[in-house]
């Protein structure tokens, strides 16, 4: 089930009735809500509910196997067996046909027969987000951080709708608590959901939709029709469509949850105001970068090995980090790519910081990193979004090219720069508009939200396309 | 550490606010959501009623319009649809238009050449009965005595001219959601300095629904705004459905007229492009894994065939066989022309991938060069 679309509409209208009304009896409320994360799900395929509920079924059994053990060295071996136990659909899912096809071309190439059957296994929805949320809780169960649930209760944190397809990445700590916890049925912070949810249609029913139709699928599609000016501004277009894209789900998922009393936590804190490409992923997914810390990074031996050890840690968390966005080896590149970008800046740092270069930068060396960390992330979209390296190199070899403007038009550059410009504007004038609309009687608020949804739906134009990370 | 410390914006000053938002209960949030969407649909029930009357015919399009019929005969009776009207108006959008949308061609200068007369093959019987309909009705039915109409040749009467970078190649890609995926990889294989490729497809459109999105208007539009030489059309996959005119008569599916009105439908958007001496590769639905589709992508893929087959400047191009597996079942991954295995289908079974399009791309070019002689120059692959 698409966030924008009448039958969500419907969906939660039915559901957030359901919810405040059940949530008196707690046992019943959890099994509601599971079943309607259920419905949720399966709204795509039925047949792959059972999916989520083995992979809920597979952390809560695990969690309980790895917490009964207390010898260290055996705990984390079954640590290491639970994650690679939860870690087996997603391999099958998402990564065996890629594996396959590129083993049987390279047996073919020595006039070799392929050693695997060539299958196209289809993705489920999310899996890479539940299943790292599923890691995520046997882990901190092993690492004494949180105590074993019962099933009821990973199932739901699990599948609990709003975050089940792209994210935010929630932690069991987070979330384990305010499942067990009953609701304050009078604590709705109803501005700020409504914020989140009718920001996140702008950005993606206008916004994203917009360049994509207007520009980036144009000009990714055919480079080579395309001149330098225009190949430039789809570059540009394209980081403001997957941010738009990306960080609209997350905060139509917030908001969502929050309507339904639960709180998630941010995912995105104005990127493209990033100083380096450090700072970049401290503020883009940022429930998935602490994840590759906590879960990748730091185990691999973090920082605490010498500059060696912390660069090769960085380089195959960042490569992973990108595969696991797709099974394909422009994910692969664009993952080592944004390695490769942490460890340069981090010798940089450690050099400046040797030579006793003042940390604090003037606001010109600031506005000048800032332009150079967006053009180094653009640069990495590149190959995030192409089809292949070819594609990637002949939209790059297009840059000097002459070529025709008519995709550069007013309307896109308005979007382009209007997008870039709000992540620099404070947010106090938001909370103001926020704390007015608050106080406003529920018909006021409603009349509102309406016209707003109008604008929208308006600005919009027809059809609605699948947010981009859901392939993931 | 180097990446992600979850922090909220540190960076701003953060200024103390004497009043925080006001929380609320389940019933007030609700009066609030349900007050939001009521209003909404009423705003919007012009657009929310033609696009559920635009769905294909069965229960959920019933029950959409037993819901929104009444709701639009309120708006009307607040006078919100006169209101929303002026916005769909102010946005530069005709709100009577079909719930498909229009189709918008970029604005460009066609050169002199464009309007000169010609040379084409000689009309079949058809094709003058088709011309003949100058100034017919907005279902397509011709084109104005002397505009587009072009001479008879002096050489190979079906090849394409040669273009130039004065007088580019100009080459449309119509269909439904298919097609949007062929546009680009034509545009990518076409040199742009002797090729102009505009990529027209509609995605949910066909022949069937007239009602939704009319092809042969569309087709019309094309060849009097374009003057192309070239079209690429690519559809049926959404069209195992009633037929629906634009002016709401119904042909349901399985009859002997969906067959014949079908017929007729392929007949009339081929001779759109063709009357005018565009020629015209109609690529066929390629194999797709769901079975059950299967009987009706052949029937409809035969009525191409036979439709472009009657037509000297029509040409069709058999993508089922081309994908199909030796033993005559869907594959996803096929060989390109390098013997290179490669993941062409998409995970529906119905669309491509982008190797998959690049690979229909240069195969829908192929056809071009070998039945209307598009030249080495105009592609950058070997043909």
């Amino acid at each position: 089930m698409l966030f924008p679309t009448t039958d969500f509409a419907l969906f939660f209208a039915v559901v957030f009735a359901l919810h405040w009304t059940l949530h008196r009896f707690h046992t019943v409320w959890k099994w509601f809500i599971l079943a309607a994360s259920y419905v949720f799900y399966g709204w795509w395929d039925p047949g792959l509910v059972w999916l989520l509920a083995l992979v809920g079924t597979l952390a809560w059994g695990a969690a309980l196997w790895v917490e009964r053990q207390e010898d260290e060295g055996r705990r984390r071996r079954r640590t290491l067996v639970a994650v690679a136990a939860l870690l087996l659909p997603l391999a099958w899912f998402k990564y065996y046909g890629f594996f396959a096809l590129n083993i049987a071309n390279a047996f073919e190439s020595f006039g070799l027969r392929p050693p695997l059957p060539l299958l196209q296994v289809l993705l489920p929805i999310g899996i890479s987000f539940y299943t790292f949320m599923a890691i995520s809780y046997v882990v901190d169960v092993s690492r004494y951080e949180i105590q074993p649930s019962r099933w009821l209760d990973v199932a739901v944190y699990l599948s609990l709708f709003p975050h089940l397809v792209a994210g935010p990445i929630v932690r069991g700590e987070e979330l384990i608590p305010q499942i067990r916890r009953r609701r304050d049925a009078n604590a709705i912070d109803l501005s700020r959901a409504t914020f989140l949810i009718f920001g996140g249609l702008f950005k993606k029913v206008v916004i994203s939709s917009f360049l994509v139709s207007q520009v980036v699928d144009p000009v990714f599609g055919a480079p080579s029709a395309h001149g330098g000016l225009e190949v430039l501004i789809a570059i540009y277009a394209y980081a403001i469509v997957i941010y738009a894209d990306f960080s609209a789900y997350t905060d139509i998922a917030i908001g969502t949850a929050l309507l339904l009393g639960f709180e998630f936590p941010a995912n995105f804190d104005r990127p493209y105001t990033a100083v380096s490409i450090q700072d970049f992923w401290r503020r883009w997914h940022m429930t998935l970068s602490r994840w590759l810390r906590d879960y990748l990074y730091i185990p691999l031996g973090g920082s605490r090995h010498g500059e060696l050890r912390t660069a090769i840690a960085l380089m195959v968390t960042m490569t992973l980090g990108g595969l696991w966005h797709g099974a394909g080896w422009t994910f692969l590149a664009w993952g080592a790519y944004n390695g490769l970008g942490l460890v340069i800046g981090r010798r940089r740092r450690l050099r400046a910081a040797a030579r006793g270069v003042p940390s604090a930068a003037s606001r010109w060396m600031k506005a000048r990193q800032q332009i150079l960390t967006f053009h180094l992330v653009c640069l990495g979209w590149v190959f995030f979004r192409a089809d292949s390296f070819d594609s990637a190199f002949q939209l790059l070899g297009r840059l000097g090219a002459r070529g025709s403007t008519e995709l550069v038009t007013p309307a896109v550059l308005l979007a382009i720069a209007g997008m870039l410009l709000v992540q620099y504007l404070p947010s106090t004038p938001v909370l103001r508009v926020r704390i007015a609309f608050s106080r406003m009687a529920p018909a006021l608020q409603g009349a509102a939200l309406a016209l707003v949804l109008f604008a929208i739906t308006t600005l919009g134009g027809q059809g609605v396309t699948p947010f981009i990370y859901f392939r993931f | 550490m180097a990446i992600g410390t979850f922090q909220e914006r540190v960076d701003e000053p953060v200024e103390p606010m004497r009043r925080a938002p006001r929380l609320v209960g389940p019933w007030q949030a609700g009066a609030a959501l349900g007050i939001c969407l009521v209003l909404w649909a009423l705003l919007a029930a012009p657009v929310l009623e033609r696009n559920a009357a635009a769905g294909p015919v069965g229960a959920r399009r019933s029950t959409a319009l037993a819901v929104l019929r009444p709701l639009l005969a309120m708006s009307e009776r607040l006078g919100l649809v006169g209101a929303t009207d002026s916005v769909e108006r102010a946005l530069g959008r005709d709100p009577e238009a079909q719930p498909g949308g229009e189709l918008v061609l970029p604005d460009f200068e066609l050169p002199p050449e464009a309007y000169e007369p010609t040379p084409v093959f000689p009309p079949p019987g058809d094709r003058r009965a088709a011309t003949s309909r100058n100034g017919g009705d907005d279902n397509g039915g011709g084109r104005s005595e002397g505009e587009g109409v072009r001479e008879e040749p002096e050489g190979d009467p079906t090849a394409l001219r040669e273009p130039t970078s004065s007088n580019e190649l100009r080459v449309a890609v119509i269909g439904d959601s298919l097609s949007q995926g062929l546009g680009p990889a034509i545009e990518r294989w076409t040199d742009p300095r002797v090729v102009r490729v505009l990529s027209l497809g509609r995605q949910s459109t066909g022949l069937s629904r007239q009602d939704y999105f009319n092809w042969q208007a569309g087709m019309r539009q094309i060849v009097e705004e374009f003057r192309p030489d070239l079209v690429f059309i690519l559809l049926g996959s959404n069209d195992a459905q009633a037929q629906i005119s634009t002016d709401g008569t119904a042909i349901p599916t399985g009859s002997i007229d969906w067959v014949q009105g079908y017929r007729a439908q392929a007949a009339r958007l081929l001779s759109e492009a063709t009357s005018a001496g565009t020629r015209v590769v109609w690529v066929g639905i390629p194999i797709v894994e769901e079975r059950s589709r299967w009987d009706f992508y052949r029937r409809v893929n035969e009525i191409y065939r036979d439709t472009a087959k009657a037509d000297p400047l029509g040409r069709y191009l058999d993508t089922w066989s081309l994908f199909r597996a030796r033993d005559g079942g869907y594959r996803a991954f096929v060989r390109n022309e390098r013997g290179v295995l490669q993941e062409m289908r998409a995970p529906d079974g119905i669309h491509f991938t982008p190797n998959g399009y690049a690979y229909l791309g240069r195969m829908a070019l192929r056809a071009a060069a070998e039945s209307f002689g598009l030249a080495q120059e105009a592609v950058t692959f070997r043909l």
